[in-house]
């Protein structure tokens, strides 16, 4: 889900595209007509293989309405399914529980 | 990049780089061979000269970059062409002239012209490679013609002997002269990761 992409300074930079791409039912190249890439270059951003420009960044930001930080990180993501029912896997009674266990 | 090469009668998917660095060396194997083989046949290097110029122009337009891949109809090239943006750029402007940007706009694929910022990136990366190695060739040719037909007496005295060859001259340039076309496309087959095919770019294939 999230991959790590070295940005040239042996700085590990994780993403989660591919999973706001599947959440939006979008193809890679819906997503790179959208953002002036090719194909090609949403694939290696989603593999680890890239990291991209400030200019993409702020393209891919402004794109799924998200922060940069709710993109990119220097640290590998939770898991969306870890951080919604908890590191236990047990699930929340409802999604108000899932919330609260969120805020936490 | 493209990940198929489309030559008459043949399809090769070229998505795994293993089967593109089968097709690098496929084509400096084939030239090597034509190489040896024309200055075996002349010694003079006429035909050496010639077939590279030949196998330059007919060949490396499978590789890209510099020749190929910049018409829809009949195009080849595997790498995009490195001029690709400014070609478009030149499009835009000449888009509200009759007939020329109407004729330009059908013979212009964008998607395939367009080099994004990895493409710049990668291909710059590429000509920095290849310049090192020209900047090689360029030093052993001029080390070369500088020694040939030249005596170095006080060499021979104590038995070292040193004759360089002008026909190995004329082997650099003529390799030269292939590798400043080809090697930029070459170095980026060669070290590009796996591609993504089409077919992985539809709805739901997120990997």
């Amino acid at each position: 889900m999230s991959n790590g992409g070295h940005n040239g300074d042996g700085d590990k930079l994780f993403n989660r595209i591919a999973v706001l791409r599947a959440e939006r039912g979008l193809s890679r190249q819906d997503l790179a007509d959208a953002l002036e890439v090719n194909y090609q270059t949403i694939g290696f951003l989603e593999r680890g293989d890239y990291a991209p420009s400030l200019t993409l960044a702020f393209a891919l930001s402004d794109y799924f309405s998200l922060p940069i930080e709710a993109i990119f990180s220097r640290q590998a993501f939770r898991p969306l399914s870890e951080q919604v029912y908890g590191s236990n896997r047990s699930a929340p009674a409802s999604a108000a529980d899932a919330e609260k266990e969120e805020s936490k | 990049m493209r990940t198929e090469l489309n030559l008459p009668g043949m399809h090769l998917n070229v998505a795994p780089r293993a089967r593109r660095r089968g097709l690098v060396a496929l084509f400096y194997g084939a030239y090597l061979a034509f190489i040896v083989a024309a200055w075996a046949m002349d010694s003079g290097g006429y035909a050496a000269g010639f077939l590279t110029l030949e196998f330059t122009i007919l060949a490396s337009p499978i590789l890209g970059g510099y020749i190929g891949g910049w018409f829809k109809p009949g195009s080849v090239g595997l790498v995009k062409p490195f001029g690709g943006n400014e070609t478009l750029r030149f499009a835009s402007r000449i888009a509200d002239i009759p007939i020329l940007g109407r004729i330009h706009s059908a013979m212009i694929d964008s998607r395939e012209m367009r080099n994004d910022e990895r493409d710049l990136n990668r291909r710059d990366r590429a000509h920095y490679r290849a310049y090192r190695v020209l900047a090689l060739l360029v030093m052993l040719g001029f080390t070369l013609e500088f020694l040939n037909d030249r005596r170095f007496p006080a060499l021979e005295s104590v038995g070292i002997s040193i004759n360089a060859s002008q026909h190995a001259v004329s082997a650099l340039l003529q390799m030269g002269y292939n590798l400043a076309i080809t090697l930029p496309s070459a170095i980026l087959l060669w070290t590009e990761p796996d591609l993504m095919s089409e077919a992985e770019t539809l709805p739901g294939a997120t990997q």
